[in-house]
């Protein structure tokens, strides 16, 4: 052929887009699953109406492993699979989706030798009995939580899971006359109508219902617990460094509004009160912590005690962020008797602020003991910050006395008794007794120094086993709705790293008396 | 009036020690209550002397404190309003205690009821048309009880024990001819523990899921040995598919015959029986008829061995048994016997149809079934169980646990006999809150039970709904009961809606969503909790003082009110 040179090259141009256009998958543009109006599509699954895109992302991320089908965004894997096109995906994008699984033991029991992390779908379900039986004989063994049990069980979810999304069976989409129906409909409609089905539930949704559906989204995407916490380590690093008290300042503002814009989107997507789970209760301690902080320090003139704001903070924003076994960060359907906003909101609150207090006096305190262990010894230093945690304990006190007879209140109303020796109800009793104990033995002299700094830290405990070890350790008990498992290894950590601290501080003190007299 | 004594209380000094072991009282509490359950956590902590002498403790410090600052202070206003109000809770709490109400009923949809029960324990003894009750002790540990009276049949009983918490554990009793043997049938997933008690011509059947694990009377199970295990020359084995082929027993000879096939009315034992198959005339069931010197019986193999009544009722008190065969081979069935010279022999059909006999030596039996293996625990010829109850651990969930209360019963002194030395007849039974025991010696339907009390109107449930979480099945989000109060008679009927946090008050009483449950015919039962509380309005005037008292005092202390008074502070 002899065609001059530029129509040769208009030519392979030519060919090359066709066969790119040809090949590339996104060419269709009417499909879909490919739309990216699908992400902000309401969905009902998990019990409540959420946007597919957020549910796509956790589907994913829960089910397959970290390189499964990547080239993909989740809402459309997600779509696909519910519409029986999981081959067609894999052989398009020519790559597979895998479920991961953690443990050895699960490998070997799939006769897969030596250390990986995926296995395939085919595999995990052709064996799914077998799973089951293992899984079953380890919890009739009372290994039940041990690695290689949970790790199965973890598995048998993926796979029913998977099971389901692949059936359709997983979620349902609104329908004109606002109903939800089970996505496996949608596969007998032709094209048309399931483009105008799957793109059209955005429409159908009246105020308040979109606003949450987009408030849904942007909590997702921006994640501002995640972004909060860069922020506060800058934060606690510019408040202990003088020259940067001004940097403090401005971090101790944003953070608050971040933290405030995160709480108002939970409740915008919730609907109720955000202090229903263990997440949001660590959450709120966390932002009652950052308000308590910035108040004292600037009545009180004094930067370090937004330092120990900060710390407190950033250490429940670690705990949100990394603590996933024991703080589930999903907005869940609350059980039936927390189904009133006005007592959640004033009970709950009252004594999720008093444990805020508590543990922002026990910040301090650990802050003060570890400063004189490290030579910081001027009475006048104990002095001023034993005042600060004294202010902080009565407010607490407070909260926490006020929380807790309008629990009893609660409790009155809803199961007919205002005192019942429930766990979670004794426990916050406990904890008030050790707080006014304290109190009133510094008032008659007793605990007075780096006692009553010791005793501060110390009583910390009380809290930690009313909020945590209740749930965590006892689990017995009305109050059933944040039980959950992987907290009992924390709460030790923690009380034992308290006990040293206490420990190694009284007998530094004691050398020092003696070495003084 | 201030002495030594008195500053002693009303100080700090008194009151932390107080504060601590109460605070360690309740922890403990916890735990105990998180191990054994509320109940256990209720009796000895909650409930115990110790506990109401240190709130005793506590309001003695709370008011001696008080009245230690007396005359009035105004800067001590919120102090005074604190303790005043901690007094005032308490006597509400006390008011709540010895005069409230707090119990539990149970609604139906077909009938009205007025019965709350309460949380006190009772045994309630039923015979000869009269019941009395027993109020049970409030204890955690055995206990041995002192206590008898009359039936108004004029048996006597005593009551020798209190198990609070009871498991069963049978006592062998010597029974002769009765084979009582203790067998582990498990495989990967289940395993279960039973126990078979032959009594003579009574086959004793345990069954887990589709295997079933039969004892048969030695004469029967020799009789199958004999017939089936060594094929005459020309035949083939039985197999699936074969006729129906039986074994007759008769206890009274303890003789057992075999019929490989009943076709027509054929004879046996010498002609003195005879056995036919016949269909019932009016409906076309299909039943074998014995022929004996005393008349027809009827048998229904396929539902009993036993012959039937007149009135189609299965007739137990009948010598003769008729053991149909072809069951075995249809179902994983395995057949248990202990010959008279002790060994233990087995039988059973393969998957090929073809029977297997073998003699069980100790150790653990491999079946041909889904891995299913037998062992035998426990071997107790010529004893039968008879029920029993041990000293248990208690179980964190109280409704598991079983109460269980030792009665000895003493049959009425016979005139006749009124001499020295002459046994009246007597039995001991346990009472438990499982099910009603009765005895021959004229106890009836005894059961142990929360105390009951009656409404002053009646309840009936309309309908209960609930609801699920939204796309879930297993989710509830609500529990609402509608109920009917009052009865039609009383010409006051209302309608009320009950539902959680939203309670129904009526005549002081009030009734809270709790529970429900489902009966056999899937129909739901409503349960509420039924509380009435004089004590409520003083815990809520205490509630709001103390807060208004803890709030005052701190605005004080930190300066944000302050009094033109010359007081020191």
């Amino acid at each position: 052929m002899n065609l001059p040179s530029p129509a040769r090259s208009a030519l392979g141009i030519f060919l090359t887009l066709t066969l790119l256009l040809g090949l590339a998958p996104n060419a269709q543009a009417s499909d879909p699953c490919l739309n990216p109006e699908l992400s902000s599509q309401p969905i009902l699954a998990e019990g409540r109406a959420m946007p597919l895109g957020v549910y796509a992302q956790k589907f994913r991320k829960n089910v397959f492993s970290g390189n499964a089908c990547t080239e993909i965004s989740a809402p459309a894997l997600y779509c696909y699979l519910n519409l029986g096109k999981r081959a067609w995906v894999e052989k398009t994008y020519s790559c597979r989706l895998l479920f991961k699984a953690d443990h050895a033991a699960t490998f070997e029991l799939l006769g897969l030798p030596g250390r990986q992390s995926e296995i395939s779908p085919e595999l995990a379900m052709g064996q799914h009995d077998k799973l089951l039986d293992t899984y079953h004989a380890l919890e009739n063994k009372g290994a039940g939580t041990s690695g290689p049990a949970r790790d199965l069980g973890n598995l048998l979810q993926r796979i029913e899971r998977f099971d389901k999304a692949t059936r359709g069976q997983d979620w349902q989409y609104l329908t004109g006359n606002h109903e939800w129906r089970p996505a496996e409909t949608l596969r007998t409609l032709n094209d048309t109508d399931l483009e105008k089905t799957l793109l059209g539930g955005t429409a159908l949704l009246t105020g308040d219902e979109l606003r949450g559906m987009r408030a849904e989204s942007l909590y997702e995407s921006i994640k501002p617990f995640s972004l909060a916490i860069l922020l506060c380590i800058l934060g606690f690093l510019a408040s202990i460094s003088p020259p940067f008290g001004r940097l403090a300042g401005v971090c101790m503002v944003l953070l608050l509004i971040i933290e405030a814009f995160g709480i108002t989107l939970r409740v915008m997507i919730s609907g109720r009160a955000p202090i229903t789970n263990m997440f949001e209760t660590v959450m709120w301690v966390g932002f009652v912590i950052l308000i308590l902080s910035s108040l004292m320090g600037l009545r009180l003139k004094n930067k370090q005690i937004w330092a120990a704001g900060f710390a407190g903070n950033t250490i429940t924003l670690f705990m949100m962020t990394f603590a996933t076994g024991m703080l589930d960060g999903n907005i869940q359907p609350l059980v039936p008797v927390l189904r009133d906003n006005f007592w959640l909101s004033t009970h709950v609150t009252c004594v999720t602020s008093s444990y805020a207090c508590f543990a922002f006096a026990w910040v301090l305190a650990n802050y003060v003991l570890l400063r004189r262990l490290t030579g910081h010894r001027s009475s006048e230093f104990l002095d001023r910050w034993n005042y600060v945690i004294r202010i902080t304990m009565q407010v607490g006190s407070v909260f926490l006395a006020a929380g807790v007879i309008l629990g009893g209140v609660w409790a009155d109303y809803s199961w007919g008794r205002f005192w019942g020796w429930d766990p979670k109800e004794t426990w916050s009793l406990i904890a008030l007794i050790v707080y006014l104990s304290i109190l009133h033995g510094r008032y008659v002299g007793w605990f007075r120094g780096h006692l009553f700094t010791v005793m501060s830290a110390l009583a910390f405990l009380s809290i930690i086993m009313a909020w945590f070890g209740v749930n965590y350790i006892l689990a017995a008990g009305l109050h059933s709705y944040g039980f959950s498992s992987g907290g009992a290894a924390f709460i030790t950590i923690l009380t034992l790293t308290q006990l040293v601290i206490a420990g190694v501080s009284g007998l530094n003190e004691r050398r020092q008396i003696s070495s003084n007299s | 009036m201030k002495n030594r004594y008195f500053k002693w209380i009303a100080s700090v000094r008194f009151a932390i020690p107080v504060l601590s072991l109460f605070a360690i009282a309740m922890s403990v509490g916890t735990v105990l209550e998180s191990l054994y359950g509320t109940e256990y956590a209720r009796r000895t902590v909650y409930q115990s002397w110790f506990f109401y002498g240190i709130q005793l403790s506590i309001l003695l410090s709370v008011l001696f404190a008080m009245i230690d600052r007396l005359p009035f202070k105004k800067r001590l206003s919120g102090f005074y309003l604190i303790h005043t109000s901690l007094i005032i809770i308490m006597a509400g709490a006390f008011m709540t205690r010895y005069l409230g109400i707090d119990g539990t009923i149970e609604l139906r949809e077909d009938a009205p009821t007025q019965k709350i029960r309460l949380s006190e324990d009772y045994a309630y003894f039923n015979g000869t048309g009269q019941q009395s009750s027993f109020q049970l002790p409030d204890t955690v540990s055995a206990t041995s009880l002192n206590h008898s009276f009359l039936l108004a049949n004029g048996a006597k009983l005593s009551l020798i024990k209190y198990l609070p918490y009871a498991k069963e554990t049978p006592t062998w009793v010597t029974s002769v001819g009765v084979w009582s043997s203790t067998w582990l049938i498990k495989n990967d997933r289940v395993s279960q523990e039973t126990t078979l008690v032959l009594a003579p011509g009574e086959p004793a059947l345990a069954e887990l899921g589709p295997l079933r694990v039969e004892a048969l009377p030695p004469q029967v199970f020799a009789i199958l040995e004999n017939g089936l295990a060594t094929p005459k020359p020309g035949t083939t084995s039985p197999s699936r598919s074969v006729k129906p082929q039986f074994v007759l027993f008769d206890n009274n000879t303890q003789k057992s015959f075999f019929i490989p096939e009943v076709t027509h009315r054929q004879s046996i034992l010498g002609s003195k029986f005879f056995i036919s198959r016949q269909i019932g005339k009016k409906a076309a069931v299909e039943f074998y008829q014995l022929d004996t010197p005393t008349g027809p019986l009827r048998f229904f193999p396929r539902f009993s061995a036993k012959p039937a009544t007149q009135h189609l009722q299965v007739d137990l008190t009948s010598p003769y048994s008729l053991i149909d065969l072809t069951k075995y081979s249809e179902s994983n069935h395995v057949l248990l016997s202990r010959l008279p010279d002790s060994s233990v022999h087995i039988a059973m059909v393969d998957k090929s149809g073809q029977w297997i006999f073998s003699q069980y030596n100790g150790g653990t039996l491999t079946l041909p079934w889904m891995g299913f293996t037998l062992t035998r625990l426990a071997d107790h010829p010529n004893q039968r169980p008879k029920s029993g109850y041990d000293a248990a651990q208690p179980n964190k969930e109280d409704s598991k646990n079983t109460k269980a209360l030792l009665v000895h019963i003493e049959a009425p002194a016979n005139p006749k006999d009124s001499q020295k030395g002459a046994v009246r007849d007597s039995e001991d039974v346990w009472l438990t809150n499982r099910e009603a025991t009765s005895s021959r010696l004229g106890l009836e339907e005894s059961f142990i039970s929360a105390k009951e009390m009656q409404l002053p109107f009646a309840m009936q449930l309309d309908h209960f709904k609930m609801e699920m979480v939204p796309g879930t099945m297993d989710r509830p989000a609500s529990y609402e009961s509608f109920v009917k109060v009052g009865s039609p008679e009383s010409g006051k009927q209302t309608t009320a809606h009950i539902y959680m946090n939203h309670p129904l008050k009526s005549d002081g009483y009030t009734f809270y969503q709790a529970s429900y449950l489902q009966d056999d015919q899937g129909k739901f039962h409503s349960i509420l909790s039924v509380n009435k509380d004089p004590g409520r309005p003083v815990k809520y005037l205490g509630s709001i003082l103390l807060i208004a008292g803890l709030i005052f005092h701190f605005l004080v202390i930190y300066g944000y009110i302050t009094f033109r008074s010359r007081e020191v502070t």
